[in-house]
């Protein structure tokens, strides 16, 4: 399955620079600051009928707030046409709109699109922005981006006092946000210089090792206890499973005991010497590769474990038959999901003895396989997960003597930390919800990676498309109860005053700040690319998305354009369909309504991927959400 | 469905009389009516009656009416066809032009007449009347916490029911997990139980990807719910729990072998073999009416598809064009098959237009045109033959 370097190397790239965002203008002597007090006062107000009152009441605020009560309470719709958000590398500076009227805003914006956008994303508010008693009256907005702030939510809780009535707050909310803005920054935090905290998520073939690797590492650091060791040695002899008793650490189902195989992620953490490891076990079995998918879309780094005895490596790689391996599969897979720091463990040397060798054939194969996917760091190291050899200390095997590098523990202590939103809207992407009984405490939680923002204790958030809100009660963290959680630590938050059903909370849904909630659209617009497969993508084809732990069915509504996957021009507008390592831009449509962000907002929110009939068919990117 | 009496002259006008035996039968009769053609049927209507006292009594009266037809209704769950129409007799109880809506029963005669009886539709007479050996195939697709329960037959694939339920993932504890397993087996059975007729059903599918499946077939076992017997049970593997995992599972060669209805299983083939044409040599397969008829034109037809819900949509003259394709890509020595758009072959042909075609040669120069949506035009009703409602009307 050899790739087609350009496609897979360069559009990934694209993405993956450390884009920043100029902070917003925030100058609190501007007319936001008087509209923000006036909406506080008032409620839910589309922001130029604010403006007008503003301006009739000579920019007093409780002169406008007594002239808004009087009026009915308006209409969220508008008639103006929202901006929609051009793909991201194409964006430019448009302040010079803004000192037109609302009209202009209108027909520039059709004539500088040239689509059909004729879906109302509600009110459009900026233009009256310019006439402002401020110095800033006659001149156009700069530095001001086209998708500027959103309308303060009405049901935030600084805004009202009353109770929220959340369902139909929600309504408001949806019509009043627009659904392509980008996030300003909302806090001023900057990531604690301790122990930065990685998720590392460890994938390869069937029976490689991941498990046995894994729960090893942890027995030797001591997270484990003997007897719990020699207890599963007991158990697993048994029931005829020699051999395992080390991934029963991280494999605790009945099923998974019974057949000897990981069905789902299984979840650990441990601490180095300079970093704070959340570990995700990911199933091998090609019929759990949705799982493998929501377990590495939470991770920064991947460990690529390898079965090197005779055939092994070659079965995973290769495959048998027309079946591939899911050597390379995870590999990609991982790609796709935007990890580029790759462990490639090689495991079970000691059936070559040690063979330095086969330690060389494996990473004269891997290597370039793995570089031309598009992982920028990539390490190779012989260990042995049942032994134990090479995972902490060095071995004094003799014949692992021509092997100087570091152990598989000091690697994972330098895995970079990549770049952290720290400063955007609260964002957790539950991988698992539940509820728990211990004794007379019922605790409603959700476990997730945090995807951008903080959180601390008390805070109110909204869970959806559940359509629910609620107060944070508790905050745990690797086992360990905590005040704060932020982006990327794996967090079980436990929930009090919860308005709606919680039993409505599955998998797949997100946890967000009230006041910049995640959108939920059915239509969107997504760049994609195809994998080697075998039937093309046609328009109407159903298919199935991942996005995080979300599983739903997708329709293909239009391949819009063909485009070249190294240089991003369009090659064909309306093809006929896509074959094989093909890019290109597609609209998309789902039954119910999901969360997604774009990829330019929240990369792991906004990368996607579909498959088809157990095979993975592409990996793409949001670019515009519709509706 | 049978045959009990017909007329027709050369043209292609006149009446067939028909009653229909099974459920498979709808779906025929559903493609063979189309508005504009009249029917004959015993039918309940609430007629209103003054008596002497002056007071107004609404009765059912079982009528005989000729209705000529605006609407038809097709629902596959049921199964159910029902027909609106506008009178087209005079009697006692109903005025030439009211409305009136009825439901076509099975083992009740009823007659259609037609403007034109064309090969289409005699074609689909001949299916319903000698059909296959009715075997039905119940099909549960599942995943932990999404099952379908499918029934298939020789001309659809239909979900009768969804089972969800969130099972909690093993992230903390085992014990939640398999409790919740458990939970959703038992209100999986219940809608097995609800939905599925284990009489007609002669195997029982159960697909699913990873244990799932075995885990359900030992729950099955040691629960024992009464309809369930050893011998039906078919264990195969799925893509997903989702319907469209279905396609992949029927497709799959063991699978095939188990089950005995063989149309759809050669229209999945069919299918499969365009999709593989359309990635290697896409100059090959074309879909869309406009490019079919061209291709059609230039004789390069080699296989041609269409989905029953195509010949349904098109106006009468879009119908015509479509008998002349066919005609002419059989004359030329092709193969046509025609897909139920119910089934899952069907449905993905429906996604690509509904009409495809596999080429001798490959045509370069087609305009990839969307298609256009088939409009509603006026109907054109079937004129009556003399003497046809004047009386006759039994009031039973």
């Amino acid at each position: 399955m050899a790739r087609h370097r350009g496609i897979r190397q360069d559009l990934m790239d694209d993405y993956d620079e450390n884009e920043d965002f100029d902070p917003m203008d925030d100058d609190e002597s501007s007319a936001d600051y008087y509209i923000t007090q006036v909406i506080a006062k008032t409620g839910a107000m589309p922001r130029d009928k604010v403006i007008k009152a503003l301006e009739a009441a000579d920019w007093d605020i409780n002169g406008a707030v007594k002239i808004l009560k009087q009026r009915p309470q308006p209409q969220a719709k508008s008639a103006t046409q929202i901006k929609q958000g051009p793909i991201p590398s194409s964006q430019g500076k448009q302040g010079g709109n803004f000192s037109q009227g609302k009209q202009g805003a209108k027909s520039n914006q059709s004539e500088k699109q040239g689509k059909n956008q004729t879906h109302q994303l509600k009110p459009e508010i900026q233009t009256k922005i310019v006439d402002i008693p401020t110095s800033k009256k006659n001149n156009p907005l700069p530095n001001i981006k086209p998708k500027i702030e959103p309308i303060k939510s009405p049901v935030s809780i600084q805004n009202t006092g009353e109770k929220q009535n959340i369902p139909n707050g929600y309504e408001e909310i949806k019509i009043q946000r627009k659904l392509n803005m980008d996030y300003p920054d909302v806090n001023n935090e900057i990531l604690q210089a301790t122990k930065p905290k990685i998720n590392l998520v460890v994938i390869g073939h069937v029976d490689a090792g991941k498990s046995t690797l894994m729960g090893h590492l942890l027995y030797k650091m001591g997270y484990v206890d003997q007897k719990t060791i020699y207890k599963y040695e007991k158990e697993s002899k048994a029931i005829g499973k020699d051999s395992f008793h080390f991934a029963w650490v991280l494999d605790a189902g009945t099923e998974e005991r019974q057949r000897g195989v990981t069905i789902d992620v299984g979840c650990g953490h441990f601490t180095t010497n300079n970093r704070e490891i959340t570990l995700l076990d990911a199933p091998g079995h090609k019929d759990f590769i949705p799982n493998m998918i929501s377990g590495a879309a939470q991770a920064d780094a991947a460990v690529l474990v390898i079965d090197s005895s005779k055939g092994e490596f070659e079965k995973g790689f290769e495959g048998e038959g027309h079946q591939h391996g899911q050597t390379k599969e995870h590999s990609f897979l991982a790609r796709a999901l935007g990890i580029t720091h790759i462990i490639v463990a090689i495991n079970k040397l000691d059936t070559a003895n040690w063979d330095q060798g086969r330690f060389e054939q494996i990473i004269r194969t891997l290597d370039p396989f793995l570089k031309r996917a598009g992982f920028k760091e990539v390490f190779f190291i012989p260990i042995s997960g049942l032994k134990g050899i090479n995972l902490i200390e060095k071995s004094p095997t003799v014949e692992l003597e021509w092997y100087i590098g570091p152990t598989l523990i000091e690697l994972i202590d330098c895995i970079p930390q990549p770049p952290r939103s720290i400063k955007k809207p609260f964002r957790l992407c539950i991988m698992d919800a539940y509820k728990l009984s211990h004794g007379s405490i019922i605790g409603q939680v959700v476990t997730g990676k945090i995807e951008g923002g903080t959180v601390k204790l008390g805070d109110r958030l909204a869970i959806v498309p559940a359509n629910i809100t609620c107060v944070v009660k508790n905050i745990e963290i690797n086992g360990v109860f905590a005040e704060k959680a932020v982006v990327g630590e794996s967090a079980d938050l436990s929930f009090r005053e919860v308005t709606g059903d919680f039993t409505l909370v599955v998998p797949g849904n997100v946890v967000c700040s009230m006041d910049y909630m995640i959108p939920q659209i059915r239509k969107f617009q997504a760049k994609v690319f195809t994998f080697e497969i075998l039937f093309p993508i046609t328009r109407g084809m159903k298919l199935v998305m991942f996005v995080q732990s979300l599983k739903v069915i997708v329709t293909v509504i239009k391949l819009l354009t063909q485009i070249d996957g190294t240089t991003g021009k369009i090659i064909k507008t309306n093809p006929r369909c896509f074959t094989k390592n093909t890019a290109g831009v597609i609209e998309a449509e789902t039954d119910h309504k999901i969360c997604l962000e774009k990829f330019t907002n929240y990369k792991s929110l906004g990368r996607v991927l579909f498959r088809d009939r157990s095979e993975t068919v592409m990996a793409g990117m949001i670019l515009e959400l519709i509706e | 469905m049978r045959i009990i009496g017909q007329s027709i002259d050369q043209t292609g006008y006149g009446h067939m009389t028909l009653k229909m035996e099974e459920n498979d039968d709808m779906w025929h009769l559903y493609n063979i009516i189309s508005k504009g053609d009249a029917i004959k049927a015993t039918t309940l209507r609430k007629v209103k009656e003054e008596s002497k006292t002056g007071s107004v009594v609404t009765t059912k009266k079982k009528l005989t009416l000729f209705l000529k037809i605006t609407k038809i209704d097709y629902e596959p769950e049921t199964p159910s066809l029902r027909i609106s129409g506008v009178s087209a007799s005079e009697n006692k109880y109903m005025q030439l032009g009211q409305h009136h809506t009825m439901d076509l029963d099975l083992h009740v005669s009823f007659s259609i007449y037609k403007r034109k009886w064309d090969e289409l539709h005699h074609e689909r007479l001949d299916m319903a009347c000698n059909p296959d050996v009715t075997c039905e195939v119940a099909a549960i697709v599942m995943e932990p916490g999404l099952a379908h329960v499918c029934l298939i037959t020789n001309t659809s694939a239909i979900v009768k029911a969804r089972v969800e339920a969130h099972i909690p993932r093993k992230l903390k504890g085992v014990s939640g997990h398999d409790k919740a397993i458990e939970k959703f087996f038992e209100k999986l059975v219940l809608s097995i139980t609800q939905h599925l007729n284990f009489d007609t059903v002669k195997t029982l599918l159960i697909a699913s990807p990873g244990f799932t499946k075995d885990q359900f077939f030992e729950y099955l076992k040691s629960h024992k719910p009464a309809w369930f017997s050893q011998e039906k049970v078919c264990l195969a593997h799925a893509s997903s729990g989702e319907k469209i995992a279905l396609t992949d599972t029927l497709a799959d060669p063991l699978v095939k072998q188990q089950l005995s209805t063989a149309k759809f299983t050669q229209d999945m083939d069919s299918i499969e073999e365009f999709f593989l044409v359309l990635s290697k040599e896409p100059n090959r397969a074309v879909y869309c009416l406009k490019d079919v008829e061209t291709s059609a034109r230039q004789q390069a037809v080699q296989s041609l598809f269409i989905s029953d819900s195509t010949l349904r949509k098109h106006k009468v003259a879009d119908r015509e064009k479509i008998i002349g394709i066919i005609k002419s890509v059989k004359e030329n020595g092709g193969t046509v098959s025609t897909l139920s758009s119910i089934h899952v072959a069907g449905e993905r042909l429906n996604q690509l237009s509904g009409i495809a075609a596999l080429l001798r040669f490959p045509i370069y120069d087609l305009q990839e045109n969307e298609e256009d949506e088939a409009e509603e035009d006026d109907i054109e009703f079937v004129e009556m033959p003399e003497g046809v409602g004047m009386d006759n009307d039994e009031e039973i």
